[in-house]
């Protein structure tokens, strides 16, 4: 019994290659439970941790704050927004992933693609021909709003590359968010001429032209949460074929995965996602191109872990830009939709220099 | 690409008994693509001055020629001259200039970076210039005139320009000039056409467009809406004096523009080519740019970016001309198309009266997907 043959073929692993699931998890939900307590402690009357928590005991236990308490009653006002922003946050990083993985696209995001935009839209409309302005409303005209837009694009893009590729393969980055900016213009320059034909509907939709948290209600966060859930378990369910899918549909097919039903998965639940997020919160881009870009450098151990960091980091994220915009210019506040492109596009634009997006 | 295509077909040189045969049917065809860009030119000029004329005169309001005639000679009709000067007549004429220079600026940027979807409404050049301008703005209530937010406008634009610019030539390594990799043309020429360069004119233009809405919404209701309709795109706020500081910038940039755009054509042969030709695509695409930016950038300091008209006016103009690229076709589209979307927006829609901006936008859009799809048939 010789040591030696056997230590041979024991090659050591590189060590930064694979991190561990549970850090990969675990540092998150710490950051975004610190991100969260931040979140309802500070604002334009910060208020002592401890108190904070308090607060939020009583709040979920359900006892109510003694009446008088302004300090209590800062925190229960910021709750709703906070959670708002975690919503939205992990959704919009989820439906990232899934679109980029679907269209094969590293430039993959609801807001780059129009979709947003046609979400928009078609609250919009809805509100000026005198639909009744509940949240149900919103949602359903969200997701029709998105399915159209996604349609479009996916058309489009899809016909200009067959057309100059002469193949049958998947639509060019280029294409998705060249077609993705002219909806996007389109859907705009409708939306503001009916908010200027009708006065009323601007005064309803002013704040849905940015994306903001700052008006939400528990109620709605409550309705959309489990619709959020559901799209970001069917991205669960669908990550481990993302890699499959990644090689391309024929590899794909032959490794035994089924690309065009994965695809419509994937796509579907990022419809669903962005339609929720954009009725709770407008249109807030970039978190879905941020997120998964600056998580693949970490190279999770598995596409499932990479979306539960996305959803996780998400929330982070839109935590982070919501506390950010109510402090640098209080008692102003910069919405979250401005936020995340203030932080996005100069990323974006490192990003395309260091040719880290290969297009 | 088919007119400098067309001498090289006939007459190979060792058949001199053809050669002058080939001689003429080359000059033929020359004479045939300039007397048709002739005749496009002067039918344009003709649409422009017709369109204006319904501008003027026909509406919900109608002047008669006559007393059109009798106002511009200095006669006083009590309503009509006020409308005709303050109104109808500035916005004619805004329109025809604006376009004019939205057209142009189209032209300069389709010819130097070679692709018909990159112009300055998507790179973010006109969303530079608004910002810049609304900007101005808030900053000075309304105290600035016509020429402190043009200037602002034309920075903007100009720094639009520069950070796209700046972020998408990474590849810097081949030389500057053009010196040419093996795959195509490198250098600052061929990243002036490059994917990379038309992401982060979409980046740019999104960050722009979030500013501009983020700032919009500290603003009161009066104040909203009045600004809502500039950014759209509107020729609701023009005054002969903004007319005055467009009309000077565009002697300027207007020949500079042409001269460029001329000096340009051999880079429609591509960028090692026309190095070959002993142009300079690198240099002169980057003073077309330039150029091209202070154009869309000074038309949107007096009217707001009016979407899409410097996208469609170049393509439009192409197919008149049968293919061949010419500045004055584009800018006198460009004139028409706004000055016709004008028109439409204030007449067809009953009592509202539509910014001139969403008009083409919501009309635009549809155009610029189907000429996606056909850009691809065409590569």
């Amino acid at each position: 019994m010789s040591l030696a043959p056997a230590r041979v073929p024991r090659v050591p692993a590189p060590r930064t290659a694979r991190r561990r699931p549970v850090t990969f998890l675990v540092v998150p939900a710490f950051v975004l439970a610190l991100a969260c307590v931040a979140a309802l402690a500070l604002g334009a009357r910060s208020v002592a941790p401890a108190t904070t928590l308090d607060t939020l005991g009583a709040f979920l236990t359900g006892a109510g704050a003694a009446p008088g308490d302004i300090d209590a009653a800062a925190v229960l006002s910021r709750i709703p927004r906070t959670v708002t922003a975690v919503l939205v946050g992990a959704a919009l990083a989820v439906s990232g992933v899934a679109l980029q993985g679907a269209t094969r696209n590293p430039l993959g995001d609801s807001g780059l693609l129009g979709l947003t935009a046609g979400a928009s839209l078609a609250v919009a409309v809805g509100l000026g021909v005198g639909l009744p302005s509940g949240l149900a409303t919103a949602v359903v005209l969200a997701i029709l709003g998105t399915v159209l837009a996604a349609v479009v694009v996916y058309a489009v893009a899809a016909t200009a590359s067959r057309l100059g590729a002469g193949t049958d393969s998947a639509p060019g980055p280029l294409s998705l968010v060249l077609a993705g900016a002219a909806v996007t213009a389109g859907c705009t320059a409708a939306t503001s001429a009916l908010l200027i034909l009708s006065p009323a509907v601007l005064e309803r939709f002013r704040f849905w032209t940015v994306g903001s948290v700052a008006r939400t209600s528990l109620e709605d966060a409550a309705w959309l949460a489990p619709v959020i859930a559901a799209g970001i378990l069917l991205v669960l369910a669908a990550a481990p074929g993302l890699d499959a899918l990644a090689l391309g549909d024929e590899l794909a097919h032959g490794l035994g995965s089924r690309p065009e039903r994965l695809r419509l998965t994937l796509l579907g639940a990022t419809v669903l996602l962005t339609a929720a997020a954009t009725a709770l919160a407008g249109p807030v881009v970039f978190v879905g191109l941020l997120v998964p870009h600056a998580l693949r450098r970490f190279r999770p151990a598995s596409t499932r872990v990479l979306v539960l960091g996305c959803a996780l980091w998400g929330a982070v994220l839109l935590v982070a830009a919501d506390l950010a915009g109510r402090l640098v210019i209080a008692p102003q506040e910069i919405h979250v939709g401005v936020t995340t492109v203030l932080i996005g596009v100069p990323v974006l634009l490192v990003l395309l220099r260091r040719k880290a997006v290969s297009l | 690409m088919s007119a400098p295509a067309r001498p090289a077909a006939p007459a190979p040189a060792d058949l001199p008994a053809a050669a002058p045969v080939a001689v003429a049917a080359v000059r033929s065809l020359q004479s045939g693509s300039r007397r048709r860009l002739l005749a496009v030119t002067c039918s344009l000029a003709v649409a422009l001055v017709l369109a204006m004329g319904v501008r003027v005169l026909l509406g919900a309001y109608t002047v008669t020629i006559p007393d059109f005639v009798a106002i511009l000679g200095g006669e006083t009709i009590p309503g009509a001259s006020f409308i005709v000067l303050q109104e109808k007549l500035p916005r004619a004429v805004a329109g025809a200039l604006a376009g004019a220079g939205f057209g142009a600026a189209g032209a300069l940027f389709r010819r130097t970076l070679r692709n018909p979807l990159a112009s300055p409404d998507i790179l973010g050049v006109t969303q530079g210039a608004a910002v810049a301008a609304v900007g101005m703005l808030v900053l000075d209530a309304g105290a600035g005139g016509g020429a402190v937010m043009a200037a602002a406008a034309l920075a903007g634009g100009l720094a639009a320009t520069a950070v796209v610019l700046g972020f998408s030539t990474a590849g810097r390594s081949g030389g500057r000039l053009g010196a040419g990799t093996p795959g195509g043309s490198g250098g600052l020429a061929g990243a002036l056409g490059g994917t990379a360069f038309i992401v982060a004119g979409i980046a740019v233009a999104t960050l722009c467009q979030a500013v501009l809405s983020g700032a919009m919404l500290s603003l009161n209701q009066h104040d909203l809406q009045s600004a809502a309709i500039w950014t759209a795109g509107s020729l609701n706020a023009v005054t002969w004096e903004r007319i005055a500081v467009l009309a000077v910038l565009l002697v300027v940039l207007l020949p500079a523009g042409g001269t460029l755009h001329a000096h340009l054509a051999p880079a429609d042969l591509g960028g090692e080519l026309a190095h070959g030709l002993g142009s300079r695509p690198g240099r002169t695409g980057l003073g077309a740019l330039a150029v091209g930016a202070l154009l869309a950038a000074a038309a949107t300091a007096a009217t707001g970016p009016l979407a899409f008209v410097a996208l469609l006016s170049t393509p439009v103009a192409r197919g008149l001309t049968g293919g061949r690229p010419s500045l004055p076709v584009a800018a006198l589209c460009g004139a028409v198309i706004v000055v016709v979307a004008d028109f439409l927006a204030a007449e067809a829609f009953g009592g509202a009266r539509l910014p001139t901006g969403v008009l083409t936008g919501a009309a635009g859009a549809p155009l610029m997907l189907w000429l996606l799809v056909r850009s691809g048939r065409r590569s």
